[in-house]
């Protein structure tokens, strides 16, 4: 399954505890970073993409090209990406990472938000939401800003699988909703 | 959709206030979508038989089913067109079980199991919303069957009665007149306050649209719901049909009414569940179908009840129907639902072939509780009916040997081959209880004997003309007293034989 949560985790699990094992847990931002090396490049390059899940290519030569595009020079990574491609789990690498960078932040205790607006925020009422999403997550918080102009106003915050939504487009459609279960009266 | 801009801006209002509290959603994300099931992560706290809005790139919502708890995905039927899904796409929880529309407003209608109508009569106005799957009635709401649903088939009526509240079984191979059965107690339904549900599932389209076309013929379709997920259907509808149909029965039964509820067929049903659950990769057991098949149908049939009086006095008879291959009722369905259901109707091809129909295999049917339920004058009139018939059945091998066989033997042999030609009825013409009575009454007493075989048929549609239209009193009396009071019998008895002298001459 292209997209095994259940998978990815086994392979993300193994990473950290060999990290842990062998006391690099704090570079882990670093192998996060040459992973997303690697996603940026499968996400613009379709040549790279298509050679890296070829079948018909030897194995060394995709685990070359991987770690040439990830530019790490650690070895525990060159055997991470080697054992991928060796089990053929290389369409896994993005959720892996995923996976990764949600532990980071757990490691960190910080929390990853999603805040998508109608308009450009202000700074004030960044550091305000940050500052209430804190105080009811108990963690530090780390926004990830996205604008969204077909919210028509207001804002939508993501926080793991929970959705706020204050947006306008949001109250029109639960408006809609309601009419619609009533029949229209 | 009718506006109020009143209240709309009122509505708006009240939104607006509440602004300050916000929405709370709990989302998730489509990872996978292949042959109408599809994998979301998130929703950790989605409960089983949710429905869920999967929200498409283009602001289409689709409704899907969560069916699979997962350790990290839940596993979703689309319950409709998902072709437009893609991976990424937002699905949003609901908290709420799947519901349908149920009323009076649905009678006279074709809808599909989302109550949506699929006949472009309009928008129907619902009185009330029930879940699609619904717990059964306890056993304290319960009593026992003790009103008869008549069929109008004499063989039925008379051999396998059945009360309201049952669940009654017609099984048989394909083409032995099944959906005739179902289809001829719906229409006899007319004017005995009997509300239908007739529940099509994965059958073709225009058997459907034939099947609606001949109850609107008869004036059935006043007080029938058809429920169509038809064989063009995602199998998620097909698998919901059959709930949807008790849950529409339920509202009558709960308001104190009586409805009757047909599923054809639960064969496809089971399929359908069978096409679900390997998709959902649920493991396969005896012919790939999946462990809970049983539950499938003993939940569903269950629902079937006749309730006491405190609670309204109302009933849900059931008639599953089951298509058998090649005259198997030992495969792995067919026993399953024998087992569940008050009996079985048991329809034999060698028996359609020979021309009786319904082609009703007396041997091999049975009503468990119908008995309780039937008419007095019926019962009285029934009983030795069974005795000759099952006689008939075992000399019926030395028919060949006719020449050779004794005089009572021959008498016997005659009065079954007479009985067999009386208990055959045409398709779209049930008979009212004293019209059933009058012709088994005739039977029993022996009157048939001096009718040649051949002229069986032409004697019933005489006698029933005759009675109607000199003996109308005998008939209403009949009609009301269910019962054959000495006066009734001296009564019957005189118009028979002055009807006799006519016909034989």
């Amino acid at each position: 399954m292209k997209n095994s949560y259940s998978v990815a985790k086994r392979y993300s699990d193994a990473l950290i505890d060999l990290l842990s094992e062998n006391k690099k847990l704090n570079s882990l931002d670093d192998y996060i970073e040459n992973l997303k090396n690697i996603i940026s490049e499968m996400n613009e390059n379709q040549v790279f993409f298509d050679l890296i899940n070829s079948p018909l290519l030897p194995k060394n030569f995709i685990t070359e090209k991987l770690v040439e595009k990830s530019k790490t020079k650690d070895e525990i990574l060159k055997k991470f990406l080697n054992l991928v491609v060796i089990k053929k789990r290389q369409s896994l690498i993005p959720l892996i990472t995923k996976l990764l960078i949600n532990f980071s932040y757990e490691l960190k205790k910080q929390v990853l938000v999603d805040l998508i607006s109608a308009k450009e925020l202000e700074q004030s009422t960044i550091e305000e939401i940050k500052n209430n999403l804190k105080s009811k997550t108990g963690r530090d918080v780390s926004l990830d800003l996205t604008i969204d102009d077909s919210l028509i106003g207001g804002i939508q915050i993501y926080l793991d699988d929970k959705l706020f939504d204050y947006s306008v487009k949001g109250y029109l459609n639960s408006v809609k909703g309601i009419y619609a279960a009533n029949g229209g009266d | 959709m009718r506006i109020n801009p009143d209240e709309l801006t009122k509505v708006i209002e009240d939104r607006i206030k509440s602004y300050e509290s916000g929405e709370i959603k709990e989302v998730g994300w489509v990872m996978q979508v292949s042959d109408g099931i599809i994998r979301a992560y998130g929703m950790k706290e989605t409960m089983a038989n949710e429905l869920v809005e999967i929200h498409t790139k283009d602001e289409k919502i689709v409704y899907g089913l969560a069916m699979n708890l997962e350790e990290d995905n839940v596993g979703i039927i689309a319950l409709d067109d998902f072709k437009e899904i893609k991976e990424g796409d937002k699905v949003v929880r609901t908290n709420r079980v799947i519901e349908i529309p149920v009323g009076n407003n649905l009678q006279g209608r074709v809808v599909n199991p989302l109550g949506i109508p699929v006949d472009g009569k309009g928008e129907i106005k619902e009185d009330d919303h029930y879940p699609i799957e619904r717990k059964a009635t306890g056993v304290i709401t319960r009593e026992p069957v003790d009103t008869p649903l008549q069929t109008g088939l004499k063989i039925i009526d008379a051999i396998i009665p059945i009360g309201r509240g049952q669940r009654e079984l017609i099984i048989g191979d394909r083409q032995t007149g099944k959906t005739a059965i179902a289809i001829d107690t719906i229409i006899n339904q007319k004017g005995k306050g009997v509300k239908c549900i007739y529940v099509a599932i994965g059958q073709k389209a225009s058997a459907i649209a034939r099947n609606i076309a001949q109850l609107e013929k008869h004036g059935a379709m006043e007080y029938t719901t058809v429920v169509s997920a038809s064989a063009s259907d995602p199998a998620s509808l097909q698998y919901l049909a059959p709930y949807a149909g008790a849950a529409i029965g339920e509202y009558f039964m709960f308001k104190g009414e009586d409805a009757l509820v047909v599923y054809d067929d639960l064969s496809k049903h089971a399929s359908a569940y069978r096409e679900l659950s390997l998709l959902l990769r649920r493991p396969p057991g005896r012919e790939a179908y999946p462990g809970d098949v049983f539950y499938l149908h003993s939940k569903l049939l269950e629902r079937a009840a006749r309730l006491n009086d405190d609670f309204g006095g109302g009933s849900l008879t059931a008639l599953p129907i089951i298509e058998t291959q090649a005259n198997d009722i030992s495969a792995y369905i067919p026993t399953n639902v024998i087992s569940i259901t008050d009996g079985q109707i048991y329809l034999e091809p060698s028996l359609f072939y020979a021309g009786f129909r319904p082609a009703v295999n007396i041997g091999l049917s049975v009503s468990r509780v119908g008995g309780a339920a039937q008419t007095k004058a019926i019962k009285k009139v029934s009983g030795s009916l069974k005795l000759d018939l099952a006689q008939y059945r075992e000399l019926e091998s030395f028919s060949q040997f006719a020449s050779d066989l004794d005089e009572s033997t021959k008498k016997q042999l005659q009065k079954g081959e007479k009985l067999m030609e009386l208990l055959k009825q045409k398709q779209y013409s049930p008979l009212s209880v004293a019209e059933q009575v009058i012709l088994l009454y005739a039977a029993n007493e022996g009157y048939l004997m001096e009718v040649p075989t051949e002229k069986i048929q032409n004697f019933e549609k005489s006698i029933l003309s005759f009675m109607k239209n000199e003996k109308s009193d005998l008939m209403d009396n009949l009609a009301d007293k269910k019962e054959l009071t000495d006066e009734i019998k001296e009564g019957l008895n005189s118009a028979i034989k002055q009807f006799m002298k006519t016909f034989n001459a």
